[in-house]
């Protein structure tokens, strides 16, 4: 045996890496310089990108935010001995304008409060690993901001103080459990509070409320219909079972809304209308009055301000628009009782007329339905007969409107006209977003169902939208879309765009659901068939958990699309981020300015856009249940 | 005891119209026609009293009369006393041109972009990146008014170019100018033309197709056609022996040489722009609101055709590239041999749709008043003769063509370069 013999006994310490591969240097050779075309390709690259940022960093960083006027800006620049620089003064300006439109200043806490609840009414949907407690602390929390906007009265102190009480009660009792007795607890059988979800299903009816204001009872009343069909479904199902009783129940409901709903509401504000009448006027006198002393005090305010160069608030626009709103309100108020003189006198004179006429001439409702051979006396009256008709109808609506207006109780109507901004993409998109998922869900059913007839009319609607342009179902919401509906009718220019946004998103989102189905392995539906399951069961049970999870990225680069393409509204004349720019180019205080206004729009966007997209990155890593 | 007996036969009765899945599928289907008809029809319904109220019954005989505007980029003759079905066709023209112009231009940098964006090297991909994400995530009308906001604001008038000391010169050995009103390209002419043919008389749709074009087509495809035998050829011998002979130029020259006798004998030469008072002269004028719709149409589009390709390229696994890499190809090859003829299995497909989401969008032309379909037939023609449902239905039909068309164009393509299963 050799006596030199070695054997080590314990191990080497590691060495220290080279130091040319850790840290900084050792990263940089790894991906910027790792061999000599690399590197000048990185260098070339590099140059680029600080030439680029050389020209843009300085024109981003400019001290133009308190300019007034684009000479403003380039008497500051001047000064700043800078050669260019952005013009910020115009967003500091009308920044809010880009956000609301012409919304009314006084009214704009309701789009806040109305986006503020759609947040929380999609944490349960968007993030269900948050607990309820906290839902509802939050919830309780935007409620509360919400009523910070709104004129102080005993009644909102005391709402305030209940909001919260609620709010640290349940934040407490968050903060002091802990998170696995907790759910000991709940396994237990512990009381738990109501599920979020119940105000995201709300959510749908507070939200257009909130936005276009009206009566309180208009959102109650729809809402009632869903009761109204689960009512008539519980009563004919017990005779005549289920499916008569879906169609019955879906009738009702739809007779529900499409009739009983004005109605009623329309006799309530009548109503309440006629019995507020005689004590509005003096006191709407008296809030102009009193409004009007606001007016001019802030105007006195605002004149030795702008004296000073001095930014001037925007109390004194907001005052103004209450005083404008309100004075027309009391025109509208003066001129009833002469409004309805001359509704009497035009009536009387109707039913002269149709006395004077035989019977089958008053009936005629239009110029070219009168017979031949009629005298031209008789011609003349049926003539006068049918413009009266229409005036009737036009003045007995208007009279209508002030009455309910009077008898309002809730928030005060904001037109359509008035939105704008981001506030009008929002809406669209939001809404177009939210109703086209179910449509083309079952778009998206339909051109994969058996059913011949059923296909074919999916395929045929998903072809024909996917192969035109948006635009041109703008411009059919815009021109056509009053041509289809029965006579007379006239309906929102934001309601018909909505429409057609919501029925062009909906075809491609079909085509990304079947995308999902077709992914699915035969075996899922052949499973769900074995199992004996009925084809809704197996839908809902099965097949769509799955193919909405596989189609994730497609759904939501589908709604970013649509969140993107509601800036084409701009092109039939609404007032969006993009349409608003327009306006403000023509200011000749900022005559010239675009980059800036376009930057900021962009910026708008990409904000919602590319969150969205996080997000459906973090949904595809958090559903997959796959092991990789 | 007894005995197996048939179960009775069951006789139609109604109510298996609806608890019989047999019959009711049936069932379903006609309330479903019904309810759909009536839909239809009432809503045609509607129209028809509508537009009998306006005293619009309608007709598509304002397409005969005389259109009264102008259109300033148009690839045929045209002149305000035409009719508005001859403007909708310049329209429909112009449309397919920018649309055409996009789909070239985006396909180049998108591919381009996808691929660097999987480059090894951080400051080529970081870049690639922030340009995918800057592009997608804002909305592509806001990118069309932008560009064109540029080439206004930025660019030279064409006075600049003007005298000793012009501000702004001309690019590419003075044959291309870009001012603020468009840029001016070489015009090619022939000195000894064939000349050119009149289609439709004079019709509305008239069109004059250039012979010299047509023949210069003609040789070109030929010329390619000879030199996909000789790569044929060298396959076959590279099967055989093993070793590929060398032909690029051999491919080279049947390509380029027949072109060039061609051209010579064309008597071919470039009109240049040529700055003539205080405005060019000659050229080809592409107004600026042609090469804003067409930059943005196309780097937006190529922004989301990265993305597709990037995810064609990443859906190959990396056993494919490792053993293509085993087998002793380079680093090119492996690209062009195995990855690429894979990736495009998975990469055409939502290319199509790309493509056509382009063409959609150039209705956006309306935006910057390049006179596309859009700007014509629903824009002036439409306000001109308050003609909506025919305008907007015609355009629609358009569209709806020209999108089965690439479609179906394009699956045909598809179909061909998918993988051949037995």
């Amino acid at each position: 045996m050799n006596p030199t013999s070695f054997v080590r006994k314990d191990m080497l310490q590691p060495q220290e890496p080279p130091p040319s591969t850790t840290g900084l240097l050792g990263w940089l050779r790894a991906n910027m310089f790792n061999g000599p075309f690399n590197s000048i390709v990185s260098l070339i690259f590099l140059g680029f990108t600080i030439w680029v940022l050389s020209m843009i960093l300085p024109w981003i960083f400019s001290p133009t935010w308190n300019a007034h006027s684009l000479g403003e800006c380039r008497t500051i620049l001047d000064e700043a001995g800078r050669e260019t620089g952005a013009c910020w003064g115009v967003i500091h300006e009308r920044w809010p304008q880009m956000l609301y439109g012409f919304y009314p200043i006084d009214q704009r806490w309701r789009p806040n409060l109305a986006f503020g609840l759609l947040f929380i009414a999609l944490i349960p949907v968007l993030f269900n690993m948050i607990s309820r407690r906290m839902n509802w602390v939050l919830l309780l929390v935007v409620l509360l901001l919400g009523t910070l906007a709104a004129e102080s009265s005993a009644l909102i102190w005391i709402i305030r103080a209940a909001l919260v009480v609620g709010a640290i009660w349940i934040g407490f009792q968050l903060v002091s459990t802990n998170k696995a007795d907790r759910a000991v607890a709940i396994a237990g059988g512990a009381k738990r509070l109501p599920n979020p979800l119940i105000f995201t299903l709300l959510f749908p009816f507070i939200a257009p409320w909130l936005l276009w204001g009206g009566s309180v009872w208009l959102p109650l009343l729809i809402l009632a219909g869903f009761f109204v069909g689960y009512f008539v479904y519980r009563l004919v199902a017990t005779f005549a079972g289920a499916l008569i009783a879906t169609i019955v129940s879906a009738l009702a409901a739809l007779a529900w809304w499409l009739v009983f709903v004005g109605i009623i509401s329309g006799a309530i504000s009548q109503g309440l209308g006629a019995s507020r009448m005689a004590a509005y006027r003096p006191a709407l006198e008296a809030e102009i009055a009193t409004l009007q002393e606001q007016v001019d005090a802030l105007s006195i305010d605002a004149q030795t301000r702008i004296a000073e160069n001095a930014v001037v608030p925007r109390d004194l626009a907001s005052a103004q628009g209450v005083l404008q709103r309100r004075t027309e309100l009391l025109n509208r108020i003066k001129a009833l009782p002469d409004a309805e003189a001359g509704l009497e006198g035009l009536i009387a004179r109707e039913a002269e007329l149709k006395a004077e006429l035989s019977p089958a001439l008053a009936k005629i409702s239009k110029v070219d339905r009168i017979p031949e051979g009629t005298s031209d006396e008789d011609r003349a009256k049926v003539e006068e007969l049918i413009g009266l008709d229409r005036d009737i109808a036009y003045r007995r609506d208007n009279i209508h409107a002030v009455y309910e207006r009077v008898g309002l109780v809730g928030l005060e109507p904001v037109s359509s006209r008035d939105f704008g901004g981001l506030l009008l993409s929002l809406t669209i998109g939001v809404v177009a977003i939210a109703a086209s998922l179910p449509l083309g869900v079952v778009l998206a059913l339909g051109r994969q169902s058996d059913l011949l007839i059923v296909k074919w009319l999916s395929v045929g609607f998903i072809e024909f939208i996917r192969g035109v342009p948006l635009i041109t179902l703008l411009f059919v919401a815009s021109t056509l879309l009053n041509y289809f509906m029965p006579p007379g009718t006239n309906f929102d220019i934001i309601l018909r765009v909505i429409i057609m946004a919501t029925l062009f998103s909906s075809a491609y989102m079909a085509e990304v659901i079947r995308g999902g189905l077709a992914a699915l392995p035969r075996g899922q539906y052949e499973a769900a068939d074995a199992l004996g399951l009925d084809y809704w069961k197996a839908q809902r049970l099965i097949i769509m958990p799955q193919a909405l999870k596989i189609s994730i990225p497609g759904i939501v680069s589908t709604f970013i699309g649509m969140f993107k393409d509601t800036t084409l509204v701009s092109i039939i004349g609404l007032l969006d981020p993009i349409g608003l720019t327009r306006g403000i180019l023509s200011d000749t205080n900022w005559h010239g300015i675009i980059w800036e206004l376009y930057a900021f729009v962009a910026l708008m966007f990409f904000v919602f856009t590319f969150s969205m997209s996080r997000y459906s990155m973090y949904l595809e890593r958090r559903l997959r249940t796959d092991h990789r | 005891m007894t005995t197996l007996t048939d179960p009775p036969r069951e006789s139609f009765r109604l109510s298996m119209l609806l608890y019989d899945s047999r019959y009711r599928s049936i069932t379903i289907q006609i309330v479903a026609l019904i309810g759909f008809l009536t839909l239809f029809g009432w809503l045609v319904n509607n129209t028809v009293q509508n537009l009998a109220t306006l005293g619009k019954e309608p007709s598509f005989r304002f397409l005969g009369m005389t259109a009264g505007y102008d259109i300033n980029q148009r690839l045929l003759d045209y002149t305000s006393q035409d009719t508005h079905l001859r403007a909708a066709f310049l329209g429909l023209l112009n449309t397919l041109l920018v649309s055409f112009m996009g789909i070239v231009t985006a396909t180049v940098v998108g591919v381009l972009v996808g691929v660097l964006r999987l480059s090894n090297n951080w400051v080529i991909s970081r870049l690639m990146t922030v340009y995918v994400e800057t592009f997608r995530n804002v909305p592509v009308l806001l990118w069309i008014l932008f560009t064109m906001a540029i080439l206004i604001g930025a660019m030279p008038e064409p006075r600049a170019f003007k005298g000793e000391d012009a501000t702004a010169h001309m690019y590419l050995w003075d044959s291309v100018a870009i001012t603020n009103r468009g840029t001016y390209v070489p015009e090619p002419l022939f000195s000894n033309p064939i000349g050119d043919v009149h289609l439709f008389g004079d019709s509305s749709l008239r069109f004059d197709v250039s012979l010299d074009l047509i023949a210069f087509l003609a040789v070109f495809i030929a010329g390619i056609l000879v030199s996909r035998m000789i790569r044929r050829r060298a396959d076959r011998i590279q099967e055989q022996t093993g070793d590929r002979p060398r032909t690029w130029y051999w491919s080279l020259a049947v390509i380029l040489l027949p072109v060039a006798a061609l051209l010579w004998h064309l008597g071919f030469y470039l009109g240049k722009p040529e700055l003539g008072g205080f405005n060019f002269k000659g050229g080809v004028l592409m107004r600026n609101s042609l090469i804003a719709l067409w930059l943005a149409l196309s780097l937006y589009t190529a922004a989301f055709i990265a993305e597709i390709v990037r995810a064609g390229i990443l859906a190959i696994s990396k056993g494919q590239t490792e053993a293509a890499a085993a087998l002793g190809l380079r680093q090119g090859r492996i690209m062009s041999l195995v990855i690429l003829p894979q990736a495009l299995r998975v990469i055409i497909p939502p290319l199509i749709s790309q493509f056509l989401n382009l063409t959609k969008n150039s209705s956006l032309a309306i935006a910057v008043s390049y006179m596309d379909l859009t700007g014509t037939l629903t824009g002036i023609t439409l306000n001109q003769t308050g003609r909506e449902l025919e305008a907007v239905l015609l355009t629609m039909l358009i569209y709806l063509a020209i999108s089965l068309l690439i479609s179906g164009s394009m699956n045909l393509y598809n179909n061909a370069v998918k993988l051949k299963e037995r």
